[in-house]
């Protein structure tokens, strides 16, 4: 499982992303990013707004991609927890586009 | 803890975990968990109307006058603001600098529209500026979202805390007046003139607080935020030149400042960020051209066009509504219309 962080908008503007240490999570971690995802499959995409968010994307090792969405505007509580956890995780940063 | 969360289950459980124990045999974590849900319908609800309303967000300050208040997330996430309330207008400092910082540039935000534009506040009805610091753990951004400001500490490496820089205050909360006169839609052309005015009102008002002519000024933003992890020494350059090259981090700049450069991807919301480079370099030259204080006649303009755009408005009607504004307040022929026609020529159009 590879997890990155995509934090976008905001003052900063371009998307930046982070790579975070899988192996600094615990499986209880895991579990609820996969629920999150899962729960969130046919979610809307918030409406892009100047405040920006977070993009958790999470690549299994099969190939498989799922990414949640958060946007700094209309915060999900569950979303942005799971993203305040990645933070303190997060080992490489790069600008995207 | 944000005084919302009466329920204790209400702040930090997942919708599936909350499905799960409105089904409890246990009538007491049932009624929790249906409340919960409830209640995170209605914030959504609430914040989807507001987003489309933006009068009905805004905070009204007692007086209709000045009006700061800063709160601390206590590095809670984005759901958690505002916090707890730390200094209301006319509290004395804090030992806290990032609550100072907030204060003190919020209200140089607020004395700049009153002084140079007679606008009272963000929505110029004195609204409150409410400011949220400490936000998340090493977040690296500040945000307006739509009804207050979120500052984070940065990581200590590639940002520093957000709170330090005016012009990132200024920046962020243009925004809400962006939204309380054109509205411009976040995305595409509109998108990148939304993050222009709050570029360009950003430096106005660092400009205008250090007394910096226009020959003066640097014409950078985000100068001081920048941490000692990156070589970049600003984000943004309304000069022609990039910002920053080869950075391990950021890489080079993508702003481009002709109109032949224009980005088109889909990315960044088709390039919202990066395009306003196009007319932040046209507000330079004009700036540049005509001398002086920026804010005084260039800024004028830009906020005359401010008002007279719409939510869908391109850059063909930014230039047209600038022309129009010169015009306007200086005459035909004026060297502030001759400015702004050279500068628009001068990056493409």
């Amino acid at each position: 499982m590879r997890i990155s962080l995509i934090e976008s908008g905001g003052f900063v503007g371009v998307p930046l992303r982070y790579e975070v240490d899988v192996s600094a999570l615990g499986p209880s971690d895991l579990f609820a990013l996969e629920q999150a995802a899962d729960a969130a499959g046919a979610a809307r995409q918030p409406a892009p707004t100047s405040a920006g968010g977070v993009c958790i994307r999470m690549e299994r090792d099969d190939g498989s991609v799922k990414e949640l969405t958060l946007s700094h505007a209309a915060p999900t509580p569950e979303i942005a927890e799971l993203a305040q956890r990645l933070r303190a995780c997060a080992i490489v940063k790069e600008r995207i586009v | 803890m944000s005084a919302c969360c009466h329920n204790p289950i209400h702040c930090i459980l997942p919708p599936y975990i909350l499905g799960r124990l409105s089904q409890s045999t246990d009538a007491k974590i049932r009624k929790l968990a249906i409340d919960a849900i409830e209640f995170g319908a209605a914030m959504r609800a609430q914040r989807t109307v507001l987003a489309t309303l933006p009068i009905m967000s805004a905070i009204p300050s007692p007086e209709g006058t000045k009006n700061r208040l800063v709160y601390d997330a206590k590095h809670g996430a984005a759901w958690f603001l505002p916090g707890q309330l730390v200094r209301a207008e006319g509290q004395k400092e804090v030992a806290d600098a990032a609550i100072n910082e907030a204060y003190d540039f919020s209200g140089d935000v607020y004395d700049f529209y009153k002084a140079i534009f007679s606008r009272n506040s963000l929505d110029d009805r004195g609204m409150s500026l409410i400011s949220s610091v400490h936000m998340g753990q090493n977040f690296n951004n500040a945000f307006w979202n739509g009804e207050q400001m979120a500052y984070g500490d940065g990581d200590g490496s590639l940002f520093v805390r957000f709170t330090k820089a005016l012009d990132v205050v200024g920046h962020e909360l243009t925004h809400g007046v962006v939204t309380h006169t054109c509205n411009l839609q976040y995305q595409n052309e509109s998108g990148a003139l939304n993050e222009h005015f709050a570029d360009v009102m950003g430096a106005l008002i660092a400009q205008w607080r250090s007394g910096q002519t226009a020959q003066q000024a640097a014409w950078t933003i985000g100068a001081e935020i920048m941490g000692p992890g990156t070589t970049a020494k600003c984000l943004r350059t309304f000069k022609d030149e990039p910002a920053y090259q080869n950075d391990p981090i950021l890489g080079t700049d993508p702003q481009p400042k002709h109109l032949r450069d224009k980005h088109t991807g889909s990315d960044d919301n088709g390039g919202v960020h990066i395009n306003s480079g196009i007319p932040n370099h046209a507000f330079y030259r004009v700036a540049t051209d005509i001398g002086g204080n920026a804010w005084e006649k260039a800024g004028l303009i830009w906020y005359k066009t401010l008002r007279a755009l719409n939510q869908t408005s391109d850059f063909a009607q930014m230039v047209a509504e600038t022309e129009a504004s010169a015009l306007a307040l200086y005459g035909s022929g004026s060297l502030e219309q001759q400015a702004v026609q050279k500068a628009w020529k001068a990056v493409g159009f």
